[in-house]
């Protein structure tokens, strides 16, 4: 155990670690030339180890430890280190604070990291929504339709998609397993068939910031030990923006029964599946009064965007209007929503909704960082001011 | 003491790295919920063909005669429509109508950037003369500059009717070289008044659409539309299907390359390889001859296509096959058309 103790806190370790963390971040930047922000950050910073294997090949190695492992380590280290050597006294309280700070930043980036959702809510004019959309990740929602009032949803991540191709996905709220045939990560419609719908085909995962990746799955309905029949989802064939791409490219023409969505009857009841951005819903309704795209006069720049919403929640009865606009967002619900952009026709709003329960953190640690070292540069001129009355 | 606070600390630790990555790995679990009552069926509004500005803003189809002596291009970005009018010793004059929003002071801005183009200070903006465009009253601003601003060599000049219509302003604005865009007034005037709107399209629910009394050449034989086509024949060996879409050239050539397994091409390359020919009625068509690997067949193939922008629309009349069967029907696909449409 004094090993290991001793081995995470020496300041080898530091900087050793320091060294990797520097070649990580000089490499991982300019791998967002090739890969995109959103991959560079998953292979290289959101990960315990960067992966290599050659090219067309199935296997990878670690090859480099990733941001996570890397930001533990630190963190060890610097605990260790403290417990080991720091003696806590009046005269270094300071630097205990300093170092308190400094290990709370830390704590708040990993839980920001692993906690934060992020997601858009698109409303247009005079529209109302009670759900947020990932921005980068989708779902396959199963959706029991039968009941009057309310529907049963059963969300699929596309990760656990990705995961299961050639499994069956089965889950206590469904009386049928989901059995996963192909998943295309980003895909393009192909073919169109009466009777099979559009066959998709495999496109390379988007890397452009102002791009990203429209999956689509192809996957066999599996009850009493039999196949109920096949079915092809996309966010191609559910998103209204996608389908009306599809319209475009067809000369103005959907296929009759592209847009109804797919469905499954089993024991009289009825499911719906869709595949579409993963919906984060709220217990309230957001509804859009009105958006302003304020311009400076007589030119086309910017001067301030504005959503007036309304916040309707039946379970307490909230029910008020607020003003979202630019460095002006709304805390509510523990998210944050900020005025980010609006419909092309500039009448609708688009929110970014942000969930990070550690938001705080980086305040406090930045606070208690500065009050450190605030204190121990008043101990030491105070000191010395006394020593220089005395001489 | 010291063993003891150690061994908290790092149990403390790992159950607390526990708990946040078992929390994080929930956001990739399957989970249920339950939701008030929800209609899955996405909405999808009838949009009308043509300029992709126009599709894109849900704006009705504009209908326009092109005067002689302008060519029409192939509608791009924020463009419904656009053409070219040439002039002597490389002058020229464009001309294009992009729709956009309405709002309070897009048309003071759009002005204002006009008069900075021109060099012109914004105090230069005059009172707009009233003209007719499309059955409504359109304002018409003329400016010119005072400095050489076409190809730096000669004095510029803006000729511009802005049209509101629906909460739309539709701007219709001739740029180019002062002497052409003043002989040009008068034309670019009555090419306002041949204007029209027209609602936009019902989606029409499968099939290809209707079609009119297309006459086929010789030895074509009408066989099933599939639902993006608005006609398909068999001439021998080679296929001929006509289709609309929008778009912008470059896009749709490659589009077909793709077809061929041809790697995409650069807009220059594009631009070289596309010839523009006169259709039987006079309407410019621009020419794809491509081969490569016909994908019905896995085989060596050819593919002689026609673009043709035409009143807001591009059409594509696009005939595959056997090299020699392809290049026997050439001129009877640009005779079709012609009239095709």
């Amino acid at each position: 155990m004094h090993a290991i103790f001793n081995f995470f806190s020496s300041l080898k370790l530091t900087v050793v670690t320091l060294f990797m963390s520097l070649v990580l971040v000089f490499v991982g930047t300019l791998a967002q030339v090739k890969l995109g922000l959103y991959i560079a950050q998953e292979k290289y910073f959101s990960s315990l180890f960067v992966f290599w294997g050659p090219r067309d090949s199935d296997w990878q190695i670690p090859v480099w430890p990733g941001g996570y492992l890397l930001g533990a380590i630190l963190l060890l280290n610097l605990v260790a280190a403290h417990i080991k050597r720091f003696e806590f006294s009046r005269k270094k309280f300071g630097i205990f604070i300093v170092h308190a700070g400094l290990i709370l930043m830390f704590l708040g980036q990993f839980t920001t990291q692993i906690l934060q959702v992020e997601s858009v809510m698109a409303i247009p004019a005079g529209g109302s929504k009670n759900y947020s959309e990932s921005i980068k990740r989708s779902e396959l929602a199963v959706i029991d339709v039968t009941d009057a009032d309310k529907d049963k949803v059963v969300s699929i991540p596309e990760r656990v998609l990705a995961k299961k191709v050639g499994y069956e996905i089965r889950v206590p709220e469904l009386p049928f397993a989901i059995k996963v045939k192909s998943f295309l990560l980003n895909s393009t419609p192909g073919k169109f068939e009466f009777g099979k719908g559009f066959q998709f085909a495999s496109e390379p995962r988007a890397i452009k910031m102002n791009e990203r990746d429209i999956p689509a799955t192809t996957f066999e309905v599996v009850a009493d030990g039999a196949s109920k029949g096949q079915y092809t989802v996309s966010n191609w064939l559910c998103e209204e923006g996608l389908l009306a791409s599809i319209q475009r490219q067809l000369g103005g023409k959907l296929p009759p029964g592209l847009t109804e969505p797919q469905t499954y009857t089993h024991n009289g009841r009825k499911y719906v599946f869709v595949m579409r951005q993963q919906r984060f819903y709220k217990p309230f309704t957001i509804t859009l009064l009105k958006f302003n795209f304020d311009r400076y006069l007589g030119t086309n720049i910017p001067k301030n965007y504005s959503s007036r919403i309304r916040i309707q929640r039946p379970g307490t009865g909230e029910d008020r209007e607020v003003l979202i606009y630019m460095n002006n967002p709304l805390r509510y619900w523990g998210e944050t929503y900020y005025q980010q952009s609006f419909s092309r026709d500039e009448t609708g709003t688009v929110l970014q909704v942000v969930n990070n329960p550690s938001w705080l953190t980086p305040y406090v640690a930045c606070v208690m960082v500065g009050l450190g070292l605030i204190i121990q540069f008043l101990m030491h001129l105070v000191g010395f001011a006394k020593k220089r009355k005395v001489a | 003491m010291q063993n003891s606070t150690l061994k908290i600390n790092w149990t403390a630790g790992i159950a607390l790295a526990a708990c946040l990555v078992a929390v994080g790995c929930k956001r990739d679990s399957v989970t249920s919920y339950e939701i008030p009552k929800e209609n899955y069926t996405p909405r999808v509004a009838a949009i009308p063909m043509g300029g992709e500005g126009a599709d894109a803003m849900g704006a009705p189809k504009i209908r326009w005669q092109t005067p002689k002596g302008w060519n029409e291009k192939a509608a791009s970005n924020m463009r419904v429509a656009s053409f070219e009018i040439p002039g002597e010793d490389g002058k020229s004059a464009d001309v294009g109508i992009i729709p956009l929003p309405s709002t309070a002071d897009m048309e003071s801005g759009t002005i204002s950037m006009w008069l900075e183009d021109l060099g012109l200070p914004p105090a230069n903006a005059t009172k707009p003369e009233e003209v007719d465009a499309a059955g409504l009253k359109a304002r018409l601003y003329d400016f010119t500059s005072t400095e050489p601003k076409f190809q730096d060599k000669f004095k510029k000049r803006i000729l511009a009717a802005i049209l509101p219509r629906q909460g739309q302003m539709w701007f219709v604005k001739m740029a180019g070289e002062e002497s052409v865009v003043g002989r040009e007034r008068e034309t670019f005037i009555a090419f306002l008044k041949t204007l029209s709107f027209e609602a936009a399209p019902q989606i029409a629910g499968g099939g290809g659409g209707a079609k009119t009394n297309w006459k086929a050449p010789e030895g074509w034989q009408e066989v099933n539309a599939g639902p993006m086509l608005k006609a398909k024949f068999v001439a021998g060996e080679a296929e001929i299907t006509v289709s609309t879409a929008g778009g912008e050239l470059s896009a749709n050539v490659n589009r077909w390359r793709g077809q061929f397994g041809l790697a995409p091409a650069s807009d220059v390359d594009i631009e070289k390889d596309v010839k523009t020919i006169a259709l039987a009625d006079g309407t410019k068509a621009f020419a794809v001859d491509l081969t490569g690997t016909n994908p019905k067949t896995k085989r060596p193939g050819r593919l002689y296509g026609l673009i043709v922008p035409r009143g807001g629309e591009t059409w594509f009349y696009k005939m595959t096959g056997e090299s020699a069967a392809v290049g026997a029907q050439t001129n009877q696909l640009a005779e079709f058309a012609a009239t095709a449409h």
